[in-house]
């Protein structure tokens, strides 16, 4: 059987160019809100 | 040796991918159905506070719902097979948030007319998405690739229609239509992106029951900060819902609703990929046009031009939704998605031939789940049924004409949708 891998979440976050698609837009996505809620 | 995997069918890929399409079908009822109960909640509540209620069903419903179906067990057993997916999980939450707080600021600033259609868009971003990143319609061919291009944008454009046709809302100060657009267009953004996580769970083998359970933590988590944030601070939330008692209980089943769409959403978005099926799930404003014309009667008086609208939208629609679900992905396509997936395999360590498996709707790790539920499950559901029981005793019926005929109407045909469609899940995939 196959040894369970436990991959770790650094990997996922530094080395995932996919991750970074997401979070670019999210961060955008918050700056852009603040901007907008400004009365 | 790999653990014996449990099916009750025999699947194809043919039938995963009516199974994907019914489910998308499904999350556009359920999603449609979820305005009802909201419609029910007088006006004189902060948007906020009505999105915080509504999440707080939610949350209720992500949590019982998988336990219900699953165990507790499972949903454990398999988010740690997977933890880097906790991180895509909970950043999908984050996004979910930060996208519907910026609804709130689009409608203020142009109105439900112009913001609707241009966060409707967010089909089109994850079908780009889901192009570029997890190989879906590549190699599908043209035939293929107009049919699901077409269907999709046939189903936004009814969606401007319907929105246009069925608002009564008026736009905002001139000068903030600008903010007002690309608050929504933002928004359409960051849904679109939301689904990027959605397919990467899938395609490493995580089961949609267990990404939602993780994924309300970003949610709920991010709503309650722009609450606060936006709301007032935290003492003006805390007054706000002791004064929105009475309205709690249709808020939570307006998400409890919602969570039911969106479980049906992610299991499209796992059989057929995010370019089918979150445009077929976004046939919802359909639905919640059926629900607000006929049963709370918002289209009556309108003028013949409307309704002519509201017909044509409704047309493109149903077109668009046929269209998509006549475009199953060929042989050629399929081998794109298995690419995306060994990528992932590669990257974390899967086992690819599990992973397979699982796209198949076969399920490993079925035994977790005949095990015998532990006794925490018993008492998680007494909590939220007696919170629900707790709402129910406070809740104040609101004075809001509604056609009984049409209520009872739409709410068989709703939840013959779900019966109809959890079955065909369970039968195929035992819910995987």
């Amino acid at each position: 059987m196959k040894a369970p891998f436990k991959p770790s979440l650094a990997k996922a976050i530094f080395t995932d160019e996919q991750f970074w698609v997401p979070v670019v837009i999210l961060a955008l996505g918050i700056i852009f809100l603040v901007f907008v809620a400004k009365p | 040796m790999r653990p014996e995997t449990k099916r009750a069918a025999p699947v194809t890929p043919s039938s995963l991918h009516w199974l994907g399409v019914a489910c998308g079908l499904a999350a556009g009822a359920w999603l449609g159905a979820a305005e009802a109960p909201t419609k029910l909640v007088n006006l004189g509540f902060s948007p906020f506070l009505i999105s915080l209620g509504t999440v707080g069903g939610v949350f209720v419903a992500r949590w019982t719902v998988p336990m219900a179906l699953k165990g507790t067990r499972y949903v454990v057993r398999d988010i740690r097979e997977s933890p880097h997916l906790i991180v895509w999980a909970v950043l999908a939450g984050v996004l979910w948030a930060v996208a519907n707080t910026l609804t709130v600021f689009a409608i203020r600033r142009v109105g439900l007319s112009i913001a609707s259609p241009l966060w409707n868009t967010n089909s089109l971003v994850g079908l780009f998405w889901g192009w570029l990143l997890f190989g879906e319609l590549r190699n599908a061919g043209a035939k293929q690739l107009l049919k699901v291009l077409g269907g999709a944008f046939a189903i936004v454009a009814g969606a401007c229609l319907l929105a246009y046709a069925t608002s009564r809302q008026a736009g905002g100060p001139a000068g903030a239509a600008a903010g007002g657009i690309a608050a929504a267009l933002g928004a359409g953004l960051l849904w679109g992106t939301m689904y990027i996580p959605y397919r990467k769970a899938y395609l490493s083998g995580m089961n949609p029951l267990s990404f939602v359970t993780v994924f309300t933590f970003g949610e709920l988590g991010t709503v309650s900060i722009l609450a606060i944030v936006f709301g007032g601070g935290f003492h003006g939330v805390v007054t706000e819902l002791q004064r929105a008692r009475p309205a709690l209980f249709w808020l939570f089943l307006g998400g409890f609703c919602w969570v039911l769409g969106d479980l049906f959403q992610q299991y499209a978005a796992k059989y057929v990929g995010i370019g089918r099926g979150i445009p077929l799930s976004n046939t919802n404003q359909l639905w919640g046009l059926a629900w607000g014309a006929l049963v709370f009667g918002e289209t009556s008086g309108s003028a013949t031009s409307v309704l002519i609208l509201i017909l044509a939208g409704s047309l493109l629609m149903v077109c668009g939704a046929g269209a998509i679900s006549l475009a199953a992905a060929p042989e050629s396509e399929q081998a794109a998605w298995k690419r995306a997936m060994e990528r992932e395999c590669h990257r974390y360590g899967l086992d690819p031939d599990r992973l397979a498996a699982r796209l198949r709707g076969e399920d490993d790790r079925a035994e977790t789940s005949s095990t015998g539920r532990p006794w925490w499950e018993l008492l998680i559901s007494a909590a939220a049924l007696g919170l629900l029981a707790w709402l129910a005793r406070l809740a104040r019926p609101q004075l809001i004409p509604v056609n009984l005929a049409w209520m009872a109407a739409l709410t068989v045909a709703t939840i013959g949708v779900l019966f109809s469609s959890g079955f065909l899940l369970w039968k195929r995939t035992r819910f995987s």
